[in-house]
């Protein structure tokens, strides 16, 4: 198969928007090398050398009788007395940042927050936890979820536009109702009242926030499939006696696509703020997850230490910058008035 | 012997890389009328932009004004003073060429202040003068109706007020009826012929149709692929054509007539009091018609007479009224009949997904209707019917944009011909099309009516085609049909005065 032109074409404006462009690949790398926090933050070594045997301890669990200890229990490697013996029969190698990001470090001599130093980068929140650890995490699961998010969002977004889009009539009024209706509610204070019922968790919160969020894309979906369901080769179809579903999945559908992935960036951006800003008021995921709204919340708490504050702050605003400037990028890339010349 | 207004010298223009205009001449005297001829992407109308500076464009050479005036290189200043005082133009499309917010008596006084400096009470006289000018009969009245009340030719008519108001040495008329229905055209170019004897301005005349310009130009210009091809008076280019170009495009015209069929064959399809609405307007208004099997009826009417919406209705593409019957049997359902019953498009731009190769566009119908087929029967079964419709093997894999406007449109007929349908309506199938190409796809769909012993419903506008085509003719207008018969008939006794127009028009 030949490289579509339209596709080429495409390729060609999206690198043409040079911030776009650098923004997607920074945020890919990013998120890439968050998807290995665990190589990156983590109180375990990457590698362990013991009177001749290798040990992995990031993938397995070994107990501290491994290492000449006395408890059956995962060893501790912040404990003095496990790094003694390992370095004795041998060494280990620690990750860049030798905390997870629920590590406590015990070893501070300043009180807790700890502010930045060599052994904690970017210092430590209220309870001893590394910033620059919990950063990592907190980054790699705020990214995650809105991922998923916006896909299941997307996916409900799309088939209900389509719907609508394609049947008309009494299908689309009264679908078209209920969705202002349901969008007029006050969003953000019934996910708190929900997150006050429901413990919260992970899939918990992401269907709570899917009840809303779904309507995103509906709209442009509806108005794409009223203008292209009128297009003459669609019209052929119908005339040729093709069936509905395929008709609307394989000459309608491709045309909303182009609406919908431009749009993805920017609903990406939408549930990170909204996660981010449940996690802020307290009601977002299990207490102790990694998680940027609930470091700006201790930024707020601990105004006297700032660290905390301008590291969640910084990580946001980059992360957010760069998906807008993504999303600028597709829009580029799928305008049809734009012109590579 | 009049003088030069108007010298065109060795004008290229590019756009990137592409380069549209490759560098040709062309002379205009004042008070002669000039056709630049060619098809679509010719490169016409963006010579004729370019006199003006109308586009951004690379444009080297240069186009002298009465002797003396570079346009390409006049200031900005200059340039808005010969707009419209010197040079005006008209455009293809009158319904979006006025602004829909203000009356036409405002826009052509809009023009008067700015050439002519008048204004007040001595504008609106000048502006209803003009309007007479055009023809319009209450000018009085007219000036203050909006573009929407207006019909498309009048709207074109005000247009031309518009470009007069600047008393211009020049006209460009690009496309000037085009969009225009076939009855209208004839009346703008007496209009414009007859402004022209009384007021002595030049018209440089842009069209795609070789025969429209005989009646109005002295010289033709022949234009292809940015190039002149041949220049010369009227009489010498349709006497002694020397360009095979020319030729070529001088014998386009669709020829030959419909097989003689045998009128005792069975009737296909028929239907009974037909009637559609659009938000209340009737557009078909209890329309009745039956069509033979291997027989084609040709359809047609000027815009807005709801010959498309009949054909749609046929095939139940519209909501309508009325009974269908096919093969003497009710039509309840018409989903086990889209088989047998197809359609082509007028568009072959806008008929053919563009995502979708031509495998996959013509071959779609069959795998709906023959599941079990394997790939390579439903490859052979394409290729069976590309050739037939005289398309290259190697089609197959290529994608729509990759064709000709007259290839596409032998895509859509092939694509509605593998499923062996018994019917086909054929709306407009060859007016998106260049004229050169036409002819061969009227050809093409004469033999393939009787090669399958199709039967059409041919809608067109264009008188040309039905008479080569169709073994029947409806005349309709305003959602009816005023008069109905043998091609034979219709052709050599009118009866109707709205047919007669219609004849006269075409031939």
């Amino acid at each position: 198969m030949t490289l579509n032109p339209l596709l080429r074409r495409r390729m060609d404006n999206f690198k043409a928007n040079k911030r776009g462009y650098y923004s997607l690949l920074l945020f890919l790398v990013i998120f890439i090398l968050s998807l290995f926090a665990e190589f990156i933050a983590n109180d375990k070594p990457l590698l362990v050398k013991y009177d001749d045997n290798w040990y992995f301890p990031i993938i397995t669990d070994y107990p501290e009788t491994t290492f000449g200890g006395e408890l059956p229990t995962p060893a501790d490697y912040q404990d003095s007395f496990v790094i003694k013996q390992i370095e004795d029969h041998g060494f280990m190698i620690m990750p860049p940042i030798p905390f997870s990001y629920n590590t406590i470090n015990y070893h501070l001599d300043v009180p807790m927050p700890a502010p930045p130093s060599l052994t904690n980068l970017l210092g430590t929140d209220d309870q001893g936890r590394d910033v620059a650890a919990r950063l990592i995490y907190g980054f790699r699961l705020s990214v995650l979820f809105g991922l998923i998010l916006t896909v299941c969002s997307s996916v409900i977004g799309v088939i209900v536009g389509a719907l609508q889009g394609y049947f008309g009539g009494k299908v689309d009024l009264l679908t078209q109702r209920f969705i202002e209706v349901w969008s007029g509610l006050p969003q953000l204070f019934l996910l708190v009242l929900v997150a006050s019922v429901f413990f919260p968790s992970f899939t918990t919160l992401l269907c709570v926030m899917l009840l809303f969020s779904w309507t995103a894309l509906v709209g442009v979906v509806r108005a794409e499939f009223l203008r292209t369901r009128n297009f003459e080769y669609v019209k052929a179809a119908y005339a040729l006696g093709v069936p509905d579903w395929l008709i609307i999945f394989r000459h309608i559908l491709p045309n909303a696509m182009v609406a919908t992935i431009t749009y993805l960036p920017f609903i990406l951006c939408g549930a990170i703020i909204a996660l981010t800003a449940l996690e802020f008021l307290g009601m977002g995921l299990p207490p102790g997850s990694p998680s940027l709204g609930e470091l700006l919340r201790q930024g707020k708490e601990n105004i006297e230490a700032p660290w905390l504050g301008i590291s969640g702050f910084v990580v946001l605003a980059v992360v957010l910058s760069l998906l807008v400037f993504i999303g600028e990028a597709f829009r580029d890339a799928f305008d049809s008035r734009k012109d590579v010349r | 012997m009049t003088k030069e207004l108007l010298n065109i010298n060795n004008l290229q223009i590019n756009f990137g890389t592409f380069c549209a205009v490759k560098g040709i001449s062309l002379a205009i005297k004042s008070g002669e009328t000039v056709a630049l001829v060619g098809e679509s992407g010719s490169g016409k109308s963006v010579t004729a932009m370019s006199i003006l500076r109308l586009l951004k464009a690379d444009i080297s050479g240069n186009i002298i004004l009465n002797g003396n005036e570079d346009l390409l290189s006049v200031s900005q200043k200059r340039l808005e003073e010969i707009r419209g005082g010197k040079i005006a133009m008209i455009f293809q499309e009158p319904m979006v060429s006025l602004n829909p917010l203000h009356t036409i008596g405002k826009q052509i006084m809009e023009v008067l202040a700015i050439h002519k400096q008048l204004s007040g009470k001595r504008a609106k006289e000048k502006a209803i003068e003009l309007l007479k000018t055009v023809g319009f009969s209450e000018a009085q009245k007219r000036i203050d109706a909006f573009p929407h009340q207006l019909s498309g030719g009048q709207r074109q008519r005000v247009m031309i007020a518009m470009a007069l108001a600047g008393e211009p040495d020049l006209l460009i008329a690009d496309e000037p009826t085009t969009a225009l229905d076939v009855t209208i055209q004839a009346q703008i170019i007496t209009l414009l012929k007859d402004i022209q004897k009384r007021t002595g301005m030049a018209i440089l005349f842009i069209s795609h149709d070789l025969n429209l310009v005989r009646n109005i130009a002295s010289r033709i210009a022949v234009m292809k692929e940015g190039k002149i091809v041949e220049e010369g008076t009227t009489e010498d280019i349709f006497k002694s054509p020397k360009a095979s170009y020319t030729i070529k495009l001088l014998n386009s015209t669709p020829k030959g007539e419909p097989e003689a069929f045998n009128p005792k064959s069975p009737i296909l399809l028929s239907g009974k009091d037909i009637s559609a609405e659009y938000s209340k307007n009737k557009i078909l208004n209890e329309v009745s018609l039956a069509i033979h099997k291997g027989s084609c009826v040709g359809l047609v009417g000027e815009s807005g007479s709801g010959k498309t919406t009949l054909g749609m209705a046929v095939l139940k593409l519209v909501k309508a009224k009325g009974d269908l019957s096919f093969q003497d049997l009710p039509v309840k359902d018409i989903r086990p009949l889209r088989k047998n019953l197809q359609i082509v498009f007028q568009d072959p731009y806008s008929s053919l997904n563009p995502r979708m190769n031509i495998e996959q566009i013509v071959g779609e119908g069959l795998k709906i209707y023959e599941k079990g087929l394997k790939k390579d029967e439903l490859q052979a079964k394409v290729l069976d019917i590309l050739a037939k419709t005289g398309l290259p093997k190697d089609a197959l894999y290529r994608y729509p944009h990759e064709f000709s406007g007259g290839q596409r449109q032998r895509i859509a007929i092939a694509r509605a011909l593998i499923l062996r349908p018994d019917f086909i309506v054929l709306d407009e199938p060859t007016s998106a099309l260049d004229v050169s190409v036409q002819a061969q796809i009227v050809d093409l769909l004469r033999n393939l009516k009787k090669e399958f012993n199709l039967s059409f419903l041919l809608i067109s506008h264009d008188m040309k085609i039905i008479k080569a085509l169709a073994d029947y003719v409806a005349v309709m207008k305003d959602g009816r049909i005023i008069e109905a018969g043998m091609n034979k008939d219709i052709f050599t006794a009118p009866k109707e005065e709205y047919t007669k127009s219609l004849i006269s028009a075409a031939f």
